[in-house]
């Protein structure tokens, strides 16, 4: 029986949660295919088309956007029906988006995983904190997580730390910046406290990539590999033995006679198509593309419940000038965050927040506002040293609930290989517009903190390039679409995984989480084939 | 051989209270072995380096000749040296030959082991016997090299010629100070085991000590005192920092094998061991060696780039063009790779964090291998500082491109007139030219048999011949 299979597992995509998991089965001695959109391209290309690049500050700018592959920059690919523009940030190409991140690698809170029960909104994982607490810890020593072992990351338990932790991160939280040493301390009197952002942009070298240096370009490109990106993955999965077959966009999930997934089917930029078979399955195609390929596939959706839920991380941003040089850009992009109403009772009433500092190097748009107000000659220059080392931005993230009317679907365009494009539906509710007075509220406190000189403080909803609840992990099959495994309640070998997977957004970055549900999914079907 | 009976028993009294017991021993003599294992680097070989268990062997020692299987030197009495007496220990460390009369491959660096004192033996074998844990099991692989290489008699030939006396035995002439660091280099740390070059039956040229040998991917560099070839350049400080750390700042990084070496064993070793070691190397004869020379002329006048150099690629942004990343135009590779960390004039950081490669011993050298290698495989080395990386761009440049950006890197930075296709490169990474033994022993030793059968036919003929004419 066993030759009649192409592999023991196939792997539907190459990104950082795809490739956690196809190196966590090699690992364990399993034939595992990635089949991959995308195509891989060396880190030294994307820096020289960043260089090269007169888009320096669109992250997608040095990724190639294929008609066969398309990224988020086709907005006709990504097309929006709903109240609220939805569009999150994705590429295509081997180790997928987390190329262009902030690289955060925060852990979800013991009451992210318990909305309903804790705070009567959302739902709650039927896993809790401690059954996915072993399996944070691999993926954060897979990764190379630079953070503080002890700080309380919910802002509800000072002096704590909290979440939990069995064990210490790889390496510790680089040192802050000036800024954030300066913005930390004039804020500290007003009863806010900054806690070192878990970060993949390491403190120091990790499993061959060196530590960051500040080269302060985590997005488009780390220059040097110091941010962790899926390729580190995706790599050590090849050389663990996995096959890695790129430009291979699946189209199709084809079911068996009895409730198993069969093969697989997918095309080529060059019209070639093949069909590939595996004991079992392991969808990590992305938050956008698994929903959209299951539904063309008529796969795992017999309640309807793929592609709905849709959460995204909606957020204001503020941006003043300090009185006193704080000198932004030195290190990382982004380093610390604010915990005000991450947890807590308010959370039963509006979204919890998460503000995070800014770190850019504000140059570019500090000189383009100074030509705009028609500032030239020696002028410029001055102005420019003047208001970009005073400069500072934040950004706050909001949780949100899941609601089955939010969703992804296949449009009706098609790309050049006859897939549909990604149609979005989503609106905002009043439990995310809850938080813009509390959050306004801090911003003016911070400003004030800093003396400073604000420039724009929206309330605005803009989103965030999460996405989550899409292929939604539940206790029954009636109103989710995977199990407390990742397992298809209908296809007992197919294994979804990615942050589509969160039946909750809490405010925190969701990669981590999605890698650790991946990691554990793969040990599971280790055990299985 | 010199060994004391007396603590040969005592020795073997410590073995039985091991097998009783197999609490760690605090012994000093036991804790003095721990440092000489460590400074042997006997883990090195013989304790698997993905998580493999202390001493239980299985690493595979690739060879010119094929892969030699690092055996189990627990106290296993099955699989392990559990049985041996401080005598037969002694005699396969400092000979090359095991109970029962097997002789080990020099792959085991015995000639250099030969010279460790009776005493040091002594604690080796105490701390093996007592604070190792006993791993019954052998290792999975065999060594089994092919003809005639199998024959492992053929050692004791190889032995008369090549192996020292046991024992050691000062060089003349040295002061307290480089006399221990000459005991670390030439017998513990067994550095002639791969810096010395090799003849053509794979011994050690002692007339060229140190004076630097090709290992198969990686070269050895010359590290006699040779201003021009050798490390005759560096302070004693630059070498201490070189063997703790890995780095000397404007000389050398260290990869590969050496980084190795630096992990398991000389980062552990004390400072007073490392400015031994240090003394010794700046008094032992210079030797020059043509490979190790780096055009420094040329490299001084090298300066300046010039920016259309590398400026050679245009941004379309067309998705055909982004993804393409077949040029060997090694300027370009050479500013998307490596110039983020190495800088656009080759200088690296001021305070040494990114190498100068101007100055680095890989670059400058004429022999590329190590250039090469650094290029493929990276560094990843955990040294007296903590850990220390480059990236590898195994994934990311073909052999071509590696060729390219190689014969760049040295020409723009380091000087040498070096040039390297993708076919050397794709021999660097395969191991390097074979030795000659290697090679010619199938023929050498049929050449050997034919010439052994016609002289006993020769002389069977002539006792016929004798026999006829008597009668």
């Amino acid at each position: 029986m066993a030759n009649q299979y192409d592999a023991d597992v196939i792997v539907i995509g190459s990104g950082t949660v795809g490739s956690n998991a196809a190196y966590e089965l090699a690992k364990q001695g399993k034939s595992v295919i990635i089949l991959e959109a995308g195509v891989r391209i060396p880190r030294w290309k994307l820096i020289e088309s960043f260089r090269n690049s007169p888009r320096r500050q669109d992250y997608n700018g040095p990724y190639p956007d294929q008609p066969w592959a398309h990224t988020s920059s086709s907005h006709e690919y990504v097309e929006n029906v709903g109240g609220f523009p939805m569009v999150a940030n994705f590429l295509k190409l081997v180790g997928g988006s987390t190329w262009h991140w902030g690289g955060a690698t925060w852990r979800f809170i013991p009451d992210d995983f318990k909305m309903k029960s804790t705070y009567g909104v959302g739902r709650d994982w039927p896993i809790s904190y401690d059954d996915l607490e072993p399996w944070y810890v691999k993926a954060e020593w897979e990764i190379g997580v630079a953070g503080n072992m002890n700080e309380d990351q919910s802002g509800a338990r000072p002096g704590q730390t909290w979440p939990p932790r069995s064990k210490d991160f790889p390496m510790p939280a680089q040192k802050n910046s000036y800024m954030l040493d300066t913005f930390k301390n004039a804020i500290a009197p007003m009863g806010y406290d900054v806690v070192a952002e878990p970060s993949a942009m390491m403190s120091g070298s990790y499993r061959g990539r060196p530590g960051c240096v500040g080269n302060n370009n985590c997005a488009p490109v780390c220059p040097i590999g110091a941010n962790y990106s899926g390729v580190f993955h995706a790599d050590l999965a090849v050389e663990a033995g996995c096959k890695l077959i790129t430009d291979a966009t699946v189209d199709k999930i084809i079911k068996g006679a009895d409730g198993k997934i069969e093969a697989v089917h997918y095309k080529s930029s060059d019209g070639s198509e093949a069909t590939l078979s595996a004991k079992t399955f392991v969808l990590a195609a992305h938050g956008y593309e698994s929903p959209k390929l299951l539904i063309m596939s008529d796969v795992g959706n017999k309640n309807d419940m793929v592609g709905r839920n849709l959460m995204p991380h909606l957020g204001l941003g503020v941006d003043f000038f300090s009185e006193d040089a704080v000198w932004p850009g030195r290190g990382p992009i982004q380093q610390g965050a604010i915990f005000t109403y991450r947890d807590g009772e308010s959370r039963s009433r509006h979204s919890g927040m998460k503000h995070a500092v800014n770190n850019f190097v504000p140059n570019e748009n500090i000189t383009k506002r100074l030509l705009k107000k028609g500032v030239l000659g020696s002028q410029l220059d001055d102005r420019i040293r003047h208001d970009s080392a005073r400069y500072m931005s934040l950004y706050t993230m909001f949780e949100t609930l899941p609601d089955p009317a939010n969703r992804v679907q296949p449009g009706d365009k098609t790309d050049a290989l006859g897939n549909p494009n990604i149609r979005l539906t989503y609106n905002v509710d009043d439990y995310a517009r809850g938080a813009i007075d509390p959050c306004i509220g801090d911003y003016q406190k911070f400003v004030q903190a800093m003396n400073g000189e604000t420039l724009n403080m929206s309330r605005d909803l803009a989103n965030h390039d999460h996405i989550m609840g899409t292929t939604i992990m539940g206790a029954s099959a009636e109103d989710s679409v995977v199990d407390k495994d990742c397992r298809s309640w209908e296809h007992e070998n197919l294994f979804i995984v990615g942050t589509g997977n969160l039946p909750s957004s809490s405010v925190v970055n969701p990669t981590l989480t999605a890698v650790a549900l991946a990691i554990r999914a793969a040990d599971t079907i280790a055990k299985e084939v | 051989m010199a060994f004391s009976a007396k603590s040969g028993l005592a020795a073997l009294a410590l073995a039985g209270l091991a097998a009783t017991s197999a609490l760690a021993d605090d012994s000093d003599l036991v804790k003095r072995g721990e440092y000489l294992t460590t400074a042997a680097d006997c883990a090195a070989c013989h304790t698997a380096p993905t998580g493999g268990k202390a001493f239980a062997g299985g690493y595979a020692i690739s060879s010119p000749m094929g892969e030699i299987i690092a055996t189990n030197i627990t106290p296993s009495k099955d699989y392990g040296i559990g049985n041996w007496s401080e005598a037969q220990f002694a005699k396969a460390v400092r000979q090359g030959v095991a109970p029962g009369g097997v002789h080990l491959y020099p792959a085991m660096p015995y000639p250099s082991y030969a010279k460790l004192t009776d005493d040091d033996i002594a604690a080796i074998y105490a701390y093996l016997m007592k604070s190792v844990a006993p791993v019954d099991e052998a290792p999975a692989k065999k060594t089994q090299l092919g003809f005639p290489f199998n024959i492992r008699a053929m050692m004791i030939g190889w032995n008369m010629m090549f192996t020292p006396g046991t024992g050691w035995t000062p060089p003349k002439g040295l002061t307290d100070e480089q006399e221990r660091g000459a005991y670390l280099v030439q017998a513990l740390e067994h550095c002639s085991t791969c810096h010395t070059p090799r003849g053509f039956l794979m011994n050690t040229q002692n007339a060229s000590f140190l004076g630097g040998a090709s290992l198969g991917s990686w070269r050895a560099p010359n590290i006699t005192p040779d201003k021009a070839t050798g490390i005759g350049t560096w302070s004693e400080d630059d070498i201490v920092s070189y063997l703790r750390d890995g780095h000397a700042t404007g000389k050398a990084s260290a990869a590969g094998p050496m980084a190795e070496a630096i992990d398991h064993s000389m980062r552990h070793l004390s400072e007073a061991d490392l400015k031994a070691m240090a003394a010794y190397l700046k008094v032992v004869p210079a030797i020059s060696t043509p490979e190790d020379a780096p055009t420094r002329a040329a490299a001084d006048a090298l300066t300046k780039v010039a920016l259309t150099s590398y400026e050679t690629t245009s941004w379309t942004g067309q998705p055909d063009s982004l993804a393409k990343h077949d040029t060997t135009d090694a300027a370009t590779l050479y500013n998307g790779g490596c110039a983020a960390c190495h800088g656009v004039d080759g200088k690296g950081a001021k305070d040494g964090h990114f190498p100068d490669l101007t100055t680095a011993s890989s670059v400058t050298s004429k022999d590329p291998s190590n250039l090469v290698m650094t290029i493929t495989d990276g560094i990843s080395r955990h040294d007296g500082t903590g850990y220390t990386a480059m990236p590898a761009f195994r994934n990311d440049l073909d052999n071509d491109q590696i060729a390219a950006l190689t014969t760049y890197v040295s020409s723009t930075f380091g000087g040498s007139d070096v040039k390297v296709d993708g076919a050397k490169v794709a021999q660097i990474r395969a191991g390097g030219p074979a030795p000659w033994l290697a090679t010619n022993a199938g023929w050498l030793t049929w050449v050997a048999i034919v010439v052994a059968v016609v002289v006993v036919l020769l002389i069977i003929a002539l006792i016929v011949g004798l026999t006829r004419r008597r009668a």
